[in-house]
């Protein structure tokens, strides 16, 4: 905690350098920043180009608020991640349109890690992960990958989605529910022993 | 449940690992940040910019400040007062020194008549 603290404060006083016209702070910030961003994106819209596109555009908002900036009112990752959360909503919404629209066949989604699983087994419920976390209502999926991906607590969900925690527990235990059923129906194709 | 736990965990600790940002993309944002970064000459001209003054506050700078301007107010105000009610001890004192109580009875330049006369 008393990282995360130091963490918050650190990100808020770079932001207050690059406003006050600090040429390096923007280079630090970025790299403290979009590693998270981009790994979201990626996570919940499965596509790299457009996660790329969400984690550029968060940054730009940033900047431009940074003049007007007042420390201890936000935390800079929170926000961050509360931008990408809304823009990642709305490019979810205009693909489910253009996907009723075309009625083409849905794409797998991508996740660049799965990659890195080791043996065929893992790697092939990784990827029944992803397609079940796909299929989840866009505010279960945000939920559980923020709480158990990114690793974020309760509480900070709850302001980045901007909802009680109440709301975001039971976002995280519908979506978990959600997420167990479509991974039982293809318990044997997936190499589990049956219950 | 416990299936599902043990995926989250393993792709937790995917995440863990930074997610390598492309330099296309780190330069496409540091680019943004030089653009919309203020400039420290416009920090600075903000910083110079005289604060706006009120009338008044105008009129008292240019006399030196506001005590000043109090000051020469009430020798005014005792001034226009001591000519309109002309109390009796203050006349005495005018009788004494020019023999007549009207103002417009003083000659100030006593010269100039035969200054003007010579001519």
């Amino acid at each position: 905690m008393a990282k995360d603290l130091q963490n918050f404060a650190q990100d808020a006083a770079l932001l207050t350098a690059y406003a006050n016209g600090d040429p390096d702070a923007a280079r630090d910030l970025a790299h403290r920043i979009v590693p998270r961003i981009l790994g979201y994106a990626t996570r919940i819209l499965g596509d790299r180009a457009e996660a790329e596109d969400i984690a550029q555009e968060v940054m730009m908002r940033l900047w431009r608020a940074a003049p007007e900036w007042r420390a201890g009112e936000a935390q800079v990752t929170t926000w961050a991640y509360r931008v990408a959360v809304n823009l990642c909503t709305d490019r979810l919404r205009a693909k489910k349109r253009r996907r009723s629209d075309a009625l083409d066949d849905v794409a797998e989604p991508e996740d660049g890690g799965i990659a890195a699983v080791d043996g065929l087994i893992e790697a092939d419920r990784q990827a029944a992960l992803t397609r079940a976390l796909a299929d989840l209502p866009d505010r279960q999926r945000q939920a559980v990958v923020l709480r158990h991906i990114e690793g974020l607590a309760n509480p900070e969900i709850a302001a980045i989605l901007q909802v009680g925690v109440e709301a975001v527990e039971s976002l995280i235990a519908r979506g978990k529910r959600a997420l167990t059923a479509a991974l039982a129906a293809r318990r044997k194709e997936l190499g589990y022993e049956e219950a | 449940m416990e299936n599902l736990d043990d995926l989250l965990a393993q792709r937790a600790a995917m995440a863990a690992q930074p997610m390598p940002v492309p330099d296309a993309l780190m330069a496409r944002i540091l680019a943004d940040a030089a653009q919309q970064q203020p400039r420290p000459y416009a920090l600075a001209a903000r910083h110079i910019d005289p604060p706006k003054l009120t009338f008044w506050q105008a009129v008292s700078d240019l006399f030196g400040g506001g005590g000043v301007l109090a000051g020469l107010a009430t020798a005014a105000c005792a001034g226009i007062y001591l000519g309109a009610v002309q109390p009796s001890a203050i006349t005495a004192v005018t009788l004494a020194l020019v023999g007549s109580s009207a103002v417009d009875q003083l000659d100030f330049m006593p010269s100039i008549d035969s200054l003007l006369a010579e001519e």
